[in-house]
């Protein structure tokens, strides 16, 4: 009886430690690093868990790119929305990897930004669940507005032609 | 045996417990939390500290962005083919700009040194939550000085229109943003350090209002912690 108690306790004590240490709310965990920056196949494995592929294109010593790691990225309540409905990775906008972009062509990540008419970082551009663009936003976003990107896209507001300027205006 | 395990899991237990709470604190209440049992003059001078750090953070990052943009003039005149003593003009500027950053830098150093040494709490992250902007508008205090509440008064005031002006610079950047990717020819990188200096003097605006508040709990002999939260 004594020992089966003192089992219970600690299977109950294991599980707090566990609980503890595991907080998913405390990690990045939207920002991942693919193996082979394949886009199509990152918004299918992205959908298949109910969430928006979102790329960074960033650049090494660009403060913005450096304010949206240090302000926004980790803020809790970027988090709290982020982990829970978006995937992102970065593209080096003077990168040589080759992406596989989201009409499928293969090309340097330099010349995908080129496409992507990426003329100051950060730009991000989000993916619906098909795989299309359909929002890009240039420069520093505070944590309010990267969340309301992030409302716009999961909501797919955008489907009934409303741009992301009036959706923000109305307050949603 | 199983004594030993358990004591051992128990022991873990604590620890993680005990690191977890030790997460550097992002909030002015988290902040007083984790301080204990310090008092009043002890925790409003913590808290003026803490709030200057959190302004510092958003100068370094101020300070970074000049810098950056003056890097680029120097770039473009000389791409443009302007004449020495114009490019030796924009050098001298980006100059002062660095100047400027290190020292920002270095203040920024010493604010969080004072704020581990007064808190007893390490502060090796970034501050990265600005306070919040109060619900509601202060209310009538009884105890206090007419000097303070009329203090808190102006605060409030001042923390109103900044937190307007914060908004206003978000739909303005937003829009800037758009028309930037679209192709026009827009200022972008003035927008994005007129952003930067409304979430700094937003957070000036926050931290001297809550500064007071903090001021006013511990004149009263209220709690710091439930005062500061309540808002």
């Amino acid at each position: 009886m004594g020992t089966n108690l003192l089992k219970t306790s600690l299977f109950a004590l294991l599980f707090a430690v566990l609980t503890i240490a595991g907080n998913p709310a405390k990690a990045v965990d939207f920002i991942i690093e693919p193996l082979d920056y394949d886009v199509p196949a990152e918004v299918e494995a992205a959908a298949e868990d109910g969430k928006n592929l979102v790329i960074m294109f960033s650049l090494n010593g660009c403060p913005y790119c450096a304010k949206m790691h240090k302000r926004v990225f980790p803020h809790p309540d970027v988090m709290g929305q982020y982990n829970k409905t978006f995937v992102m990775f970065e593209v080096n906008i003077k990168g040589d990897l080759n992406v596989v972009t989201h009409t499928g062509e293969t090309k340097p990540e330099k010349d995908y930004a080129q496409d992507m008419r990426v003329r100051a970082t950060p730009v991000f551009v989000f993916y619906g669940k098909d795989g299309n663009d359909v929002l890009r936003l240039t420069g520093y976003q505070d944590p309010k507005m990267f969340m309301a990107a992030g409302r716009y896209v999961s909501s797919e507001a955008y489907k009934d032609g409303t741009s992301f300027l009036s959706f923000v205006r109305s307050g949603k | 045996m199983m004594k030993r395990i358990f004591f051992a899991a128990l022991t873990a237990c604590v620890l993680m417990v005990t690191d977890a709470r030790a997460e550097m604190p992002q909030t002015d209440v988290q902040l007083i939390q984790q301080m204990g049992q310090a008092d009043g003059e002890k925790i409003l001078q913590t808290l003026s500290v803490f709030y200057d750090l959190h302004a510092s953070e958003l100068e370094v990052q101020y300070a970074n962005e000049q810098l950056t943009g003056s890097f680029f003039d120097v770039q473009r005149a000389t791409e443009d083919g302007a004449s020495a003593d114009e490019i030796a003009k924009l050098q001298k500027i980006q100059n002062d700009k660095r100047d400027q950053w290190d020292a920002l830098v270095k203040q920024n150093q010493n604010l969080r040194k004072q704020l581990e040494s007064l808190s007893g709490v390490e502060f090796l992250d970034n501050l990265m939550v600005t306070p919040d902007a109060p619900m509601n508008a202060p209310g009538t205090t009884v105890g206090v000085s007419s000097e303070l509440v009329k203090e808190r008064g102006n605060a409030y005031a001042e923390m109103q229109a900044a937190d307007a002006a914060l908004a206003q610079e978000r739909l303005v950047l937003l829009d800037a943003q758009e028309r930037f990717y679209a192709g026009q020819n827009v200022p972008i990188g003035d927008h994005l350090r007129a952003m930067t200096a409304a979430e700094l003097a937003f957070t000036r605006a926050v931290s001297a209002y809550r500064l007071l508040e903090a001021k006013i709990a511990v004149a009263t002999g209220a709690s710091v912690a439930e005062v500061l939260g309540g808002l």
